[in-house]
Formats: C-alpha cells, structure tokens, sequence
C-alpha cells in the first residue's frame, strides 16, 4: 500500500506526519529542534516543488510514505487520485490519502510563510517548530489513526490473496 | 496509451482539445446548451473537480480524457503526470496535456457566469471563447502529441 500524506506545501505538517509514521520521530515526547530539522525534506520544498509526490520510506508493514504540496487543490487532488486508480484498474485500498491540513495552527502558517515564501528561514524555521511542537501530539494521535486503518486494509488484502 | 487533458473545469477547453485529438469535433450536432455538440461541454463539475471524464477512444487504442484542475494548473499538472506514474507502476503510457495556456478569457467568463445562473449568455461566451481557442489549440496539440501520433496532425 502506498500512504500519501498531503498538506498545503508539503514541507511541514506532512513531512512531520510521514516522520513519525516511519519511527524517524518520537512517539512518548516532543522532538527536540534539532530532531525536526533533521528530517529530510523539512522546511526544505519551495513552491517549485509543489505537486511533486516525493518518497520518504517505507514503513515497518512495507507500505511506501509519500508526502506531497497540493496548494488548496485539495478536492481536485483526492478526486484525481481516485478517478486515475479507477482507470488504471488499481484496487481501492492500494493507496491511502491522509490530509494533515487539519493540524496545522497559525504558527505554521505564519512560519512557513515566512520561511518559504519571504525567504527568511531563520526566523520562519523558529517558528514553525514551534507550531510544530505545539500540534505534535496531534499528529502522532492521526498517525496512529492512519496504522491502524491502514493494517486493517493489509490484512484483508492478504485474506482475500490481493 | 492514455492522454489526460487539463483544464479549468474539464468540461470546455480540455474537451475541446480531446475532440479535435481524435478528430470528433464538428459543429454538425451543434444544440441549444452546447455550441459544439460535445458530450459533456459546459458543465460545472463543482465537487467532483478534478475526476477524470472519459472522453473517448482514439486511433491506436488511446484513450483520451480531461480533468479540471481550477487554478492549479501548473501543480496539478505535475500531480497528475507523478500518480499516473505511481499508480501505473512507470508503465510510463501515459500523456499529461495542459490546455490552460490555450483558454480564452471569454470562456472563463462564461463558466463564471454560468456558475451564477446566467445560461444564456454563458453559452454565448463560451463559444465566443472556443472560437479563439481552436487556432492555440491546434499549435499546443501539433507540439504536444507529435510523439504520441508518430507523425505531425493536421
């Protein structure tokens, strides 16, 4: 199965989100700022990168995380994925979309702006980290939300011999 | 082989350009509602943007569809172009064709006002619109699917 995590610019939110899912994040604390920068991709995609699906790894049950910027496409990039797995005669649970816009606050926002957009990163890093520090527990709760669901499709896949 | 043609609403400039890809444009079956007697032209697509509408089957088994991308042209354009990758395993038989750059102002006008509930001179608009977009299109499609057909189209 491939699980995509999609937000706003896929610097942040998704990236943090897809961090934690393949165990790169704590699960029990905060990260420290020096964990989060660490994480490949991290307040790194500009706006140029925006749309691109990149791969982050591959998880403990062998699912592929992706991560991607989709703007305010939301609607248009879910029902795209759908409408093309449906042509392409690929089954329903073969890719799984997790939106992380929800957990997103201001000070992402306000940092990523800053960050990517004006381009200064040092100010902007400081804070989205913070933000991001601030919405983390949340994160991991979705994360959690998304394995659970997402070996439950596994299993019934392997049931059914898919 | 299939080829995905994008545009604002996946239903005007993207279906135009699918129906002169295979040839079925004509306005021999030109109706009230619909200036060129395409399947489909005119709609709003509203919340299922971005779906995929099939629009048909063209010489050499491609299958031809468009999608509405709103503003996001560009990045939905990349989008689809890295799904169709992802979910096609890189068969790589895929096209991505954005017909944005070939719409005619008149045609955002028409949908816009068709979106409020103005019929009437939407459809005028709209055609007026298409008019000016066939001269582009045929040059973005000469460009573009040269490497699909084997050959320049006519």
């Amino acid at each position: 199965m491939k699980i995509i995590y999609h937000c706003y610019g896929g610097a942040h939110s998704s990236v943090t989100a897809a961090a934690v899912h393949l165990g790169w994040l704590p699960t029990d604390r905060i990260p420290e700022t020096g964990e989060l920068k660490k994480i490949p991709y991290f307040d790194r995609p500009v706006s140029k990168d925006h749309g691109r699906i990149r791969f982050m790894g591959t998880d403990e049950f062998g699912n592929d995380i992706y991560c991607i910027g989709r703007r305010n496409a939301f609607r248009e990039f879910e029902n795209m994925t759908r409408g093309l797995m449906e042509i392409y005669g690929v089954p329903e649970d073969h890719i799984y979309l997790v939106n992380v816009m929800p957990y997103v606050n201001w000070k992402m926002v306000l940092g990523g702006f800053t960050s990517r957009r004006l381009r200064i990163t040092p100010v902007g890093r400081a804070v989205i980290i913070s933000g991001v520090k601030y919405s983390y527990w949340y994160i991991v709760s979705m994360v959690n939300r998304v394995k659970v669901c997402t070996a439950g499709k596994n299993r019934r896949t392997a049931e059914t011999g898919g | 082989m299939k080829i995905f043609f994008l545009c604002r609403t996946g239903y005007h400039t993207s279906l135009v350009a699918a129906s002169m890809f295979l040839e079925s444009l004509s306005g021999g079956s030109c109706r009230r509602g619909n200036p060129t007697g395409l399947k489909g032209y005119g709609r709003l697509p509203g919340k299922e943007i971005g779906k995929p509408f099939f629009v048909g089957t063209g010489k050499g088994h491609i299958d031809v569809y468009t999608i509405g991308v709103s503003r996001e042209n560009a990045l939905l354009a990349k989008a689809a172009g890295e799904l169709a990758g992802l979910i096609s395993s890189g068969a790589g038989d895929f096209q991505i064709v954005d017909t944005t750059p070939a719409m005619s102002k008149w045609t955002c006008f028409g949908f816009r006002l068709k979106r409020i509930g103005l019929e009437g001179p939407a459809e005028f608009f709209c055609s007026l619109g298409m008019k000016r977009e066939i001269p582009g299109l045929r040059k973005l499609l000469d460009e573009k699917t040269k490497t699909v057909t084997g050959k320049k189209r006519a």
